[in-house]
């Protein structure tokens, strides 16, 4: 037996006359099947041929990220406006209620504290002191008159009066504890 | 990693360049052409699915062909090819002294037929067949030894 017999007899071998076409078929239908799946995953990078479509989203991108760094400093510098208080007389300055001006910086102290807002109901006999709802509110000697500051408008044009009487709309501020039912006025914004 | 395009071309490239080989490496493992051809389909999907990197044209086809031999042993262990009684393939074509030899070698332990399947019509030496079937070149020596030994006693003399 030569050493050939084998390989003539197994090169001799019928395969089907088709098979690489078959197989290619296959391998078609198969590569399909995955891309029809991939799309479905969405794993496909979808390729823009325009580029000013892919400008625009950097455009876009860009513009949302600065939009929300600003929106988070502006957030950032109002809470340290908040925690700081310096616009706080109750709290900085209880015995005084006046607010400090400290500069230019000040222009934002524009907001104020108001913890006694309503319509008085009805006022003390000595005339110092009034009830809101259920609160009564006294003033004596260290309650301060209208807004201080730089922006603040002349005292003569604030709508503040230091008597109380039935029906007027007062705003103020007090440290004390307004769930207590009574309270020593520090600040009275408005009265009138 | 290669892109599509890439990759269809390379199983393109094997599915003309390795078709017959694969399919004959199976058939020696399987001894049914049918099978053999659904295995080799089986191993070009695996390239399909798989798309490995291969470092050169030898590399690709001692791949091919170790996953041609891994899917007939799989096959070999399914209980439907197990418990089947198929046809034999009809090869009475092939002239007689062929047809003797081809059985005698197809009536080898898988273990014997597969070495003298690579060695005598791929052309692999002993240590390209080692590495291919991941044993040592000595096994692969002993292997071919054997299966000589076992044919001389069916058909006489060298394959």
């Amino acid at each position: 037996m030569k050493k050939s017999t084998y390989k003539s007899a197994i090169s001799k071998l019928k395969m089907s006359e088709d098979f690489q076409e078959r197989t290619l078929e296959r391998l078609n239908l198969e590569g399909n099947k995955r891309i029809d799946n991939d799309k479905r995953r969405g794993e496909i990078q979808i390729k823009t041929t325009n580029p000013t479509a892919k400008k625009s989203k950097a455009a876009i991108w860009t513009a949302g990220i600065a939009v929300c760094a600003v929106l988070t400093l502006g957030i950032y510098a109002v809470n340290q406006n908040s925690s700081g208080t310096p616009a706080d007389p109750g709290v900085n300055n209880p015995g005084s209620g006046i607010v400090e001006n400290n500069g230019p910086g000040a222009g934002t102290t524009a907001k104020r504290q108001v913890n006694i807002d309503g319509v008085i109901e009805e006022v003390g006999a000595d005339g110092q002191s009034f009830r809101i709802g259920e609160l009564w509110v006294t003033v004596n000697e260290n309650t301060t008159y209208g807004i201080k500051g730089p922006t603040a408008p002349d005292p003569s044009e604030q709508l503040v009066s230091k008597e109380f009487k039935v029906g007027n709309t007062v705003s103020g501020f007090t440290s004390g504890d307004i769930t207590s039912g009574k309270v020593t006025a520090d600040v009275i914004y408005n009265n009138f | 990693m290669h892109d599509s395009y890439e990759l269809n071309e390379s199983v393109r490239k094997a599915v003309v360049n390795y078709s017959d080989s694969l399919v004959k490496i199976a058939f020696a493992y399987l001894k049914n052409v049918a099978d053999a051809e659904e295995v080799a389909q089986d191993v070009f999907l695996a390239y399909l699915q798989k798309s490995p990197v291969f470092e050169s044209g030898e590399h690709e086809k001692a791949w091919l062909i170790r996953s041609t031999i891994n899917k007939c042993k799989n096959l070999f262990k399914t209980g439907w090819f197990r418990s089947r009684n198929p046809i034999p393939d009809n090869l009475s074509y092939l002239p007689t002294d062929e047809y003797m030899v081809l059985q005698a070698v197809l009536s080898l332990d898988k273990k014997y037929r597969i070495p003298i399947h690579l060695h005598y019509y791929e052309g692999y030496s002993l240590e390209e067949i080692a590495d291919i079937l991941h044993t040592k070149p000595a096994t692969v020596g002993t292997w071919l030894a054997r299966g000589r030994n076992q044919l001389k006693g069916v058909i006489g003399g060298d394959l």
